[in-house]
């Protein structure tokens, strides 16, 4: 049999309906009528239990991961909208899938990644080559996590974590994480991938410096407090919108903040990694990130830039199809900075630059993926987070 | 930058400090510039998403125009309505109200959006009066009602609270004064935020009042096209009665000039006169006087009445046909004038008689012969009764003497049955007859014998008597053994 994979989406607005429409899709492409794993990605205009319920009743109550996106990226839709889901089934005799999550993130990443790397070690095989994470982007920080869950986790060589923070359309009120008949928020799910399968990834971010190195003067955790000596929010409202107070959400958007990348990843990647405002606080001045910072540490502004990102695309493609060398995928996963997204293209553009890729790695294997509030994936064997980046893996 | 800075060190260190001042300058100068470009660019793609959207909607807008072409009846038009609203503008859900002359209340005719059982059953129930003051703003001009989340309106309130939402648009489809049905938008409180929020601003509104507009017009369209359709539903409906009457009466139905030529004429026209079509008899006979009539001057003798407006009814004429065979039909000929008098044309209905007319024919032929043969029959009886006269007599005679045989023949009948019965008696008489007889022989044998032996006695006796002298012995013998013995 190998591994038999399918996508299906819909953007019906009836939520039982969509998750029929869009299970029954993706069981037809790949040909099954029982899956072994489900991955769900959808938008938080749906009633969400309502969605997942109809989605395990269509795929015979497979073993179901996921979480909510800004939008959804298939073969034939990339839609940002507040109603849309798509369903990745598989079936293999090559490829396992087993999954656990965590619930009650709530500020307390570290401790998260514990009980999420103990719940998954027993699940852990010498074959297991990929983990996937989703956590909810509004309470994840990235570090603490990371350092917990490699060492509960218990192994030698770091597993390569692949993933993204579910996001809530710019609400910054609630996103969902799901696993099997759950809905939950501010958790994390997470499933191992273990078998005959290797996996091969590219990530972009397309951003650039605006001005000259700034330097954190006071920060704790992921909240930088200070930027050369002044609140870090009068550091930075100069480059804002005028209305960046109450639409913080989209006016930070078109801004990010730019560190030096860590010496030892800087071969397999660019000069900076990128970091995403999703918080700040008007009365004591500050913003957050989705990592850790430490003070002294150099920052610089920076901006996105469409034609970086068009050929950082590009970039992943032809990384892509080097590691692939002719292998065809069986199936792809891609998660998108929702700030890569319609914030910045034209519906035309946008469409364009995805299924420029998309060609180009093949027309068969099955696609899915979501804009995501933040995305994870490795660079040169380390495991990093990232924002306004593009994170695609291909599992073959 | 890196460079600007590198030449305000130099200057500092050169001890230029109008150089560096100026330097300062252009670096402050630079930098507030590239902030300008940088709060540009988020404006710029602001405005760009909102561009998108505008465009995408009025593309959608444009597409949805050209689906509602394409339906005709208000139920595909408000299902059709309903999914562009959802899919397309946003709002969470939406229902139509059509109004219902008898209950005079506009009803729930179509919703979408209420994706639980129980709510779609409960604002499917939902109707609002005519008459109810919630309205009254519509009759009187005003685009929509607007209820905007925890705005305090008693009516406004009560209905959002029916339709299961917290903000929602009303608007009047059809002519203001009296609406033919009300389109309702809206959010319920969960959604709103996923949703395109109602609001009062002129570019929240533009979307759902164009397509308001849109489906205004539509609707009235529809209903004039109803009329319309109905009027030509009712027109074909008649030109078919005729059409199908024409084509395909029995009866052939033409139109000629009163020169004689073909203007229209019906398929059995062609039939009665063996064309192929009825384009075939337009355009072959152009002078039906010379073509058709056998007789001519029929038609010209028609023509006294024709020309006087008088209709022709039940003229029976003979035809050529194409083979140049005859056809018996019959005519009813209409005259149509000019109005200045003048004789336009000429309605026929030609009927085919000829069938009739063979029949007539035959009918006529078949009394003849009916008639010779009852003639035939009558004499053939008269003959007849005449035999049967004489044969009678013979008969009554033959009778007679049949009466007599019969007679006879019941005596010998009964003759033969006396034989029969004697027969029968001289049979049972016979046999014992016949016993006795035979053994009256062998008794006769037997008193032959005795008799023998009684001479032979008696001459014995005889012979002894005289021997002894007495003579009595035979006064011994009993008298009847005398008799046989004798």
């Amino acid at each position: 049999m190998g591994t038999l994979a399918g996508v299906g989406h819909s953007t019906n607005r009836n939520p039982s309906a969509a998750g029929k429409e869009a299970a029954a899709k993706a069981l037809e492409r790949a040909g099954i009528a029982t899956p072994d794993f489900v991955l769900v990605f959808a938008t938080v205009g749906y009633d969400q239990q309502q969605l997942i319920d109809a989605i395990r009743e269509a795929t015979a109550r497979a073993p179901l991961c996921g979480c909510s996106g800004e939008g959804i990226i298939t073969r034939e839709s990339f839609a940002e909208t507040n109603f849309g889901v798509c369903v990745m089934v598989m079936a293999s005799d090559e490829i396992r899938f087993e999954g656990a999550c965590v619930k009650g993130i709530d500020r307390h990443a570290g401790a998260a990644g514990e009980r999420l790397g103990t719940a998954l070690k027993p699940l852990l095989a010498p074959d297991t080559g990929a983990c996937f994470l989703f956590a909810d982007g509004l309470s994840f920080n990235f570090d603490p996590f990371l350092a917990s869950f490699q060492q509960s986790l218990g192994r030698e060589e770091p597993l390569p974590i692949f993933g993204g923070l579910a996001a809530d359309n710019w609400a910054l009120q609630k996103t969902y994480q799901y696993f099997n008949e759950e809905v939950f928020s501010e958790g994390m799910v997470s499933f191992l991938m273990s078998g005959s399968a290797e996996i091969a990834w590219g990530i972009n971010h397309g951003c650039v410096r605006v001005g000259s190195k700034r330097t954190i003067t006071r920060c704790e955790g992921n909240i930088i407090r200070e930027i050369d000596g002044v609140p870090a929010l009068d550091a930075l409202k100069e480059y804002l919108d005028a209305d960046w107070m109450t639409q913080w959400n989209k006016s930070s958007l078109n801004l990010c903040l730019g560190f030096k990348t860590p010496e030892h990843i800087r071969q397999g990647y660019e000069d900076h990694v990128i970091r995403y405002m999703p918080g700040k606080n008007d009365q004591e001045g500050y913003v957050t990130i989705q990592s850790e910072v430490a003070e002294g540490t150099e920052l610089w502004i920076m901006r996105r830039n469409k034609e970086l990102i068009s050929s950082g695309m590009a970039a992943i493609s032809h990384q892509l199809k080097e590691k692939l060398a002719q292998r065809k995928p069986k199936f792809i996963l891609h998660f998108e900075c929702v700030g890569r997204g319609k914030v910045v293209f034209r519906e035309s553009e946008k469409g364009e630059l995805i299924s420029a890729m998309q060609r180009e790695l093949g027309s068969e294997a099955p696609w899915i993926g979501f804009y995501s509030y933040g995305e994870i994936g490795p660079i040169s064997s380390h495991n990093c987070f990232h924002n306004f980046t593009a994170v695609v893996a291909a599992v073959y | 930058m890196e460079n600007d800075r590198q030449n305000m060190r130099s200057a500092e260190v050169a001890g230029q400090p109008e150089e560096l001042a100026a330097l300062r300058r252009e670096n402050d100068s630079l930098s507030g510039q590239v902030k300008e470009l940088v709060r540009a660019e988020g404006t710029l793609y602001r405005y760009q998403e909102q561009l998108d959207v505008q465009l995408r909607e009025y593309q959608e807008l444009y597409q949805f125009n050209r689906k509602l072409s394409a339906s005709q009846e208000l139920p595909d038009i408000f299902a059709h309505a309903a999914q562009f609203i959802i899919n397309n503008l946003g709002y969470e859900r939406v229902l139509f109200f059509s109004f219902d002359a008898e209950t005079d209340r506009y009803a729930v005719c179509a919703l979408d959006g209420y994706y639980r059982a129980e709510d779609s059953a409960a604002v499917g129930a939902l109707t609002i009066a005519r008459t109810d003051p919630l309205l009254a703003p519509l009759y009187a001009g005003e685009a929509c009602l607007i209820h905007l989340s925890g705005r305090r309106h008693q009516g406004l309130e009560g209905l959002a609270s029916a339709m299961m939402v917290s903000e929602y648009l009303l608007y009047p489809l059809g002519s203001h004064d009296r609406p033919v049905a009300l389109l309702a938008v809206g959010n319920s409180p969960d959604q709103a935020p996923f949703c395109r929020r109602v609001s009062d601003s002129e570019m929240s509104l533009l979307g759902i009042g164009n397509l308001a507009g849109l489906l205004s017009s539509t609707i009235e369209n529809q209903i004039l096209f109803a009329s319309t359709k109905k009027a030509l539903e009712q027109e074909r409906l008649a030109e078919a009665k005729y059409r199908g009457i024409f084509e395909n009466a029995v009866e052939g139905i033409f139109q000629t000039t009163p020169q004689g030529r073909f203007l229209s004429c019906n398929p059995a026209t062609a039939e009665i006169l063996g064309y192929g079509s009825p384009e075939e008899v337009i355009s072959s006979l152009t002078d039906v006087t010379s073509q058709l009539y056998v007789i001519p001057e029929q038609r010209k003798a028609l023509f006294k009445d024709l020309l006087q407006g008088r209709p022709v009814k039940g003229f029976e004429v003979r035809f050529y046909r194409k083979d140049g065979r005859e056809r018996w039909v019959r005519l009813s000929i209409r005259p149509s004038f000019e109005p200045e008098g003048e004789l336009l044309h000429l309605d026929v209905i030609m009927e085919d008689i000829s069938d009739r007319k063979q029949v007539e024919k035959a009918i006529r032929k078949l009394n003849e012969e009916l008639e010779q043969r009852v003639v035939d029959r009558t004499r053939a009886l008269e003959s007849a009764n005449a035999e049967l006269k004489q044969l009678s007599q013979e008969l009554e005679s033959a009778y007679t003497d049949l009466k007599q045989t019969h007679s006879r023949m019941l005596q010998q009948e009964k003759m033969a049955s006396i034989g029969q019965l004697a027969a029968g008696v001289a049979h049972e008489i016979n046999n014992p007859m016949g016993f006795i007889i035979s053994n009256l022989n062998t008794l006769g044998k037997y008193a032959q014998k005795l008799t023998g032996f009684i001479g032979l006695q008696g001459e014995a006796i005889e012979t002894l008597s005289r021997e002894n002298g007495r003579s009595d012995v035979a006064k011994d013998i009993p008298t009847s053994w005398r008799i046989w013995i004798i």
